[in-house]
């Protein structure tokens, strides 16, 4: 009988994660393990899986800390993952698109998508915050520190 | 050493350094007073502004901000009860107490001058006794400093973790992390997968801001965040209810100048930080106290204890990471980031490689003691206003600098992809209870640990017994063992 589930799925990850470096990725990325180069990712890797067991074994005897939540509290608070997913999705697109379309335009969509995702539907003050946060980015980047925001290489190909 | 010290004069106390230091003492607090950011959020966003100024501005700027953050969490403590920082929880005991009996105005001033007079402290300890730590690490050679890195990372996997076990699986993460790139020794490739990108390794700024401020909005996300509203403040007519009078901070001294005396300790030892500053110094004012029945009642001394312990952590907290470069805490992680941003690599050399520089970077912090009085005095009137900004306005903001950041300290869009990455794997950590803190710091070390753990190797001829037969060195891994069984016997005593 596993007692903290949590933890066993971790420790298990942790093994599996472990053996896959030692046996696959170490002596394909690094070399093999009796040479120097591999010498601290090699004993990091061998001290990370006992970890991952002791954990294991620690999941399955002992059970999960903290307060559970209590009968009659009424039900667990939903997790809002759709939320936290569009907005990793959102950071996600915000940097794989920076080159493309630039600081500008990626900026203003990414803001205006996230203000959305936190429930803010008011069109002055997400306009204002927006400008406000771009135009100081632009200026504190570009104009004072002298390093320039990427323009993207759509708006460079428009502008040739 | 007079001429060090004039020439570091010469260097720091410039109108602009200045001007560094104020602003940060500024920022720190205002960003500190509002709920759900912190100091180290505040201090890992600004970072990438600073690579372009002089070290001394931006660091004496990184570090005001470090301490005036830790001082405005106590300003959305008192007025609220919502502590801005978690070092601010127990200021809260007697702080909103003080509010809701109309002395706000008094709380509010007693949390500064402790806190300047906690700062002063620990600033002149670590104007004093970094020096002579210096100078005792210099004669530390490779197998000694291993075996030193090797006890820091044992006693701060414990930052952040819920077990010591989750913490030390935390800080070997941050270990394997510290590989990928070239082998600071034989420039072998590791881990980079064919990516020129990851030949220099992963950038520690952009994992950083992912790791800590990104992760954070996940998680306050997911925990369902509920943004403080300031109720309408108890006035009241008495004069003295919004100043602090002189018997009032003269019977408070004590307290105060024990209470930095234990922020300081614990800010110089690795991985206590100021949470535990805090607690510590409420807990030694109440149990010193000739009424302890009062404290959690509005007592002011409850208010100037652990505002005085949190504060002195920062100076402290400087020690290890100057003398040693180690850092002992989550912030000064991210500020020993900032030196090697600057070209100062911590440790013992630094004082000698770069005397003017630290000493004029201990100056300046001394004298941001003082705009300490003045700079948020401000906030404490628009206090109301500022920690009631909606954190669905805050957040968008936040992670636009997240992605800016990232890119602007070496104009690499590669690293808005690394800050993406370890913002989700930060929120992950955090959902399994392992430690960001941990990993982070085992991440700045590991390097450093590699070479001086290959070195000691070397002058051995391969034969590990050099780390028994050193008595330094022995005598730190005597040591580490002691702080694992420790942790393991009061994990194991608090399980049952």
């Amino acid at each position: 009988m596993i007692r903290n589930q949590k933890d066993f799925r971790l420790g298990l990850g942790l093994v599996a994660f472990c053996l896959f470096l030692l046996v696959y990725l170490i002596p394909r990325q690094v070399g093999p393990l009796q040479e120097a180069d591999a010498l601290l990712p090699g004993l990091v890797t061998g001290f990370t899986l006992l970890l991952g067991i002791l954990l294991t074994i620690q999941a399955v005897r002992r059970p999960a800390g903290g307060r559970a939540h209590a009968q009659g509290e009424g039900p667990e608070p939903r997790s809002p993952w759709r939320s936290i997913g569009v907005v990793v999705a959102i950071m996600a697109a915000y940097a794989w698109l920076l080159e493309i379309t630039g600081f500008v335009f990626t900026s203003l969509g990414a803001m205006l998508a996230l203000f959305l995702v936190f429930g803010v539907r008011r069109w002055l003050p997400i306009a204002a915050i927006t400008l406000g946060t771009l135009g100081g980015l632009y200026l504190c980047f570009d104009v004072l520190l002298g390093a320039p925001l990427p323009l993207g290489t759509l708006v460079e190909n428009l502008l040739e | 050493m007079l001429e060090t010290l004039t020439a570091a004069a010469s260097q720091a106390l410039t109108l602009s350094n200045f001007f560094g230091a104020a602003l940060g003492i500024f920022l720190g607090s205002l960003l500190g007073a509002v709920p759900g950011l912190n100091g180290t959020m505040a201090i890992a966003l600004l970072t990438p502004v600073t690579y372009t100024w002089s070290p001394l501005f931006a660091i004496a700027m990184l570090v005001g901000c470090w301490k005036g953050s830790v001082y405005g969490g106590s300003i959305s403590a008192i007025l609220l009860n919502a502590p801005g920082t978690p070092e601010a929880a127990a200021t809260a005991f007697d702080g909103y107490p003080m509010t809701k009996q109309g002395k706000a105005g008094k709380a509010l001033k007693m949390a500064l001058y402790a806190s300047v007079i906690g700062a002063l402290f620990s600033d002149t300890l670590l104007m004093v006794a970094s020096p002579p730590i210096a100078a005792m690490a210099l004669m530390f050679g490779p197998a000694e400093l291993a075996m030193l890195i090797l006890f820091a990372l044992v006693v701060v996997a414990g930052t952040g973790a819920k077990s010591q076990l989750k913490g030390l699986i935390s800080t070997a993460l941050g270990l394997l992390l510290a590989t990928v790139g070239l082998d600071p020794i034989t420039t072998q490739q590791r881990f980079t997968f064919g990516s020129i990108d990851l030949d220099a390794g992963i950038g520690l700024l952009a994992m950083l801001i992912g790791l800590l401020v990104m992760s954070e909005v996940l998680v306050q996300m997911e925990e369902g965040w509920k943004d403080a509203h300031a109720e309408v403040m108890i006035r009241s007519d008495d004069p003295d209810a919004s100043r602090v009078t002189w018997p009032e901070l003269k019977g408070s001294l004590g307290t105060i100048f024990r209470s930095s005396l234990l922020g300081s300790f614990c800010g110089a030892l690795p991985g206590v930080g100021s949470i535990t500053a805090a607690f510590m110094g409420y807990d030694q004012a109440r149990r010193l106290s000739k009424h302890p029945e009062r404290f959690g009642k509005g007592e002011i001394k409850g208010v100037a204890a652990p505002e005085a312990a949190n504060n002195a952590v920062c100076g402290a907290g400087l020690i290890p990471l100057v003398t040693l470069g180690i850092p002992g805490a989550l912030s000064a992680a991210v500020i020993m980031g900032a030196f090697m941003i600057h070209g100062l690599a911590p440790g013992p050399m630094l004082m000698l490689e770069h005397p003017e520089t630290i000493y004029g970077l201990f100056m300046l912090l001394i004298l941001s003691d003082f705009f300490m009085l003045i700079i948020p005095l401000p906030l404490m009137k628009m206090g109301q206003w500022v920690i009631s900004v909606p954190r669905a306005y805050l957040f968008p903001v936040i992670l636009t600098l997240c992605v800016i950041g990232a890119f602007g300290t070496h104009q690499n869009l590669f690293d808005v992809k690394v800050m993406v990455f370890f913002g989700v794997l930060g929120y992950f950590l955090k959902k399994w209870e392992l430690s960001p803190a941990a990993l982070l710091i085992a991440f700045i070390l590991g390097p450093m640990a590699e070479v001086y753990l290959r070195q000691a190797l070397k002058i051995s001829g391969g034969d590990p017994g050099i780390f028994i037969t050193k008595p330094l060195a022995a005598s730190f891994l005597a040591l580490t063992v002691a702080a694992m069984a420790w942790t393991t016997l009061r994990n194991r005593r608090g399980g049952r």
